[in-house]
């Protein structure tokens, strides 16, 4: 026999001679006993029939009926004495009482308690998300406010992506013919030159709105220079040795 | 299903009642009380519960939890000495454990193994309705239900017992 084996045998020995103890009865009330047999043979509460809610005659409504045809369901009725305890004397029990179902003996008070475990999520997740909304707002409102107190400047003719950087500038593009404008990002620089973004570029210093760009003409209206100038940055870019894109009508100046 | 009659509340009273206040008695040191007041309560249930023996294990584990909640707040130092020399089970001289022993080993338990043990072995429940009981899964009662055995047999010391016996013999 295996060591397993006999330390399984030991302990289903140790079992039995543990379950052999019998616990004590000398501490119940041997009356106890026979008043439970009275307190059984006595009247039951049953649930209350038609007759006895004094319902014997016209049709029965719908809850009636299905309270009729399950005897089990929600609407059970149960007889209610008016002394509530079969002629015992009424509970005055200054802690409170116990509610149980019926059916399994769960105690109802602590089947509530795991219900309302919902709600104070959802009451929890409501704070932090009004908390959440108010900070947004108030970061949104601060960022307004810092939009609406920069000055749009003017834009020199020669900038560099060094002075555009210590500047704090956005770039943007307004196609041609179009008149779409939007500001540039830095992935647009590193789109393939058929794709890139074409068109009359703005810059303008610290701001999000296209509108509010100021535009530089001789500067800006190449892509290829604008490329130079980000792919090297701080380098000095001539702008004599760029083809001179078309002059168009369509896109205006804004400055 | 309709209310349990004479005889069945008769033989659940013989055959549960000393057991029903052992389990009572992990929580509260008034288990009589507990246990008669479940037997009312399951008397003057306008229906049968479907297992009358878990019912009653249910509610007198409720109620028991409740009176050592009540009666911890007015005296624990009461209870304390009172619950202190009471064995748990009949003194006998057939029995292979000394009832006063196993007792106190059994009192040192943590709860949730002192509680699977009692319901296991005197209560006579199933692990899954061990687990219903207590809250957990069947294999955590069964866990619970096994080391607390191996506790006990440890401080009973069962082992030197058996050899003794083997060595007599």
């Amino acid at each position: 026999m295996s060591g397993k084996e006999s330390e399984d045998q030991d302990l289903k020995a140790f079992e039995a001679a543990l379950g052999s103890l019998r616990p004590r009865t000398d501490r119940l009330d041997p009356s106890f006993r026979a008043e439970l047999v009275e307190e059984a043979t006595g009247p039951h509460p049953q649930p209350l029939s038609q007759r006895e809610r004094g319902e014997t005659s016209g049709p029965l409504s719908l809850w009636e009926r299905v309270a009729s045809t399950s005897p089990l369901s929600l609407w059970e009725r149960v007889r209610v004495r008016a002394s509530g305890t079969h002629g015992k004397s009424p509970c005055t029990n200054p802690s409170g009482h116990c509610f149980l179902c019926i059916h399994c003996g769960s105690e109802a008070a602590m089947r509530g308690r795991g219900r309302s475990a919902w709600p104070a999520a959802l009451v929890a997740t409501a704070s932090l998300s009004a908390v959440l909304l108010v900070l947004l707002l108030g970061e949104r409102a601060s960022q307004v406010e810092r939009h609406e107190m920069v000055t749009t400047v003017a834009v020199p003719n020669d900038l560099s992506l060094a002075d555009a950087v210590a500047n704090d500038m956005r770039l943007a593009v307004s196609g041609f013919g179009t008149g779409n404008e939007r500001i540039l990002s830095a992935a647009d620089w590193q789109l393939p030159d058929d794709v890139a973004p074409r068109g009359k570029f703005l810059v303008s210093r610290n701001t999000r709105s296209v509108k509010d760009m100021q535009t530089n003409e001789a500067a800006f209206t190449n892509h290829e220079f604008l490329r130079r100038l980000l792919k090297n940055p701080g380098a000095d870019v001539d702008a004599s040795d760029l083809p001179v894109p078309k002059p168009s009508n369509s896109a205006g100046s804004r400055s | 299903m309709s209310t349990l009659g004479p005889d069945a509340i008769t033989r659940l009273w013989d055959g549960h009642s000393a057991s029903l206040v052992l389990y009572a008695q992990q929580w509260c040191d008034a288990p009589e009380d507990v246990v008669q007041e479940a037997f009312l309560l399951l008397v003057r249930q306008a229906m049968a519960p479907q297992n009358p023996v878990g019912w009653l294990y249910r509610v007198v584990r409720n109620q028991a939890i409740n009176a050592s909640r009540s009666r911890g707040r007015r005296s624990r130092r009461e209870d304390a000495v009172a619950a202190g020399g009471q064995p748990w089970f009949e003194m006998s001289e057939d029995d292979r454990l000394d009832a006063a022993a196993a007792t106190a080993a059994l009192r040192d338990l943590p709860i949730q193994e002192r509680e699977a043990i009692v319901a296991r072995l005197w209560g006579g429940l199933k692990f899954d309705e061990i687990a219903g009981l207590s809250g957990t899964s069947p294999s955590t009662a069964y866990r619970s239900y096994q080391r607390g055995l191996s506790t006990l047999r440890e401080r009973l010391g069962w082992k030197c017992l058996e050899k003794k016996a083997k060595t007599r013999t």
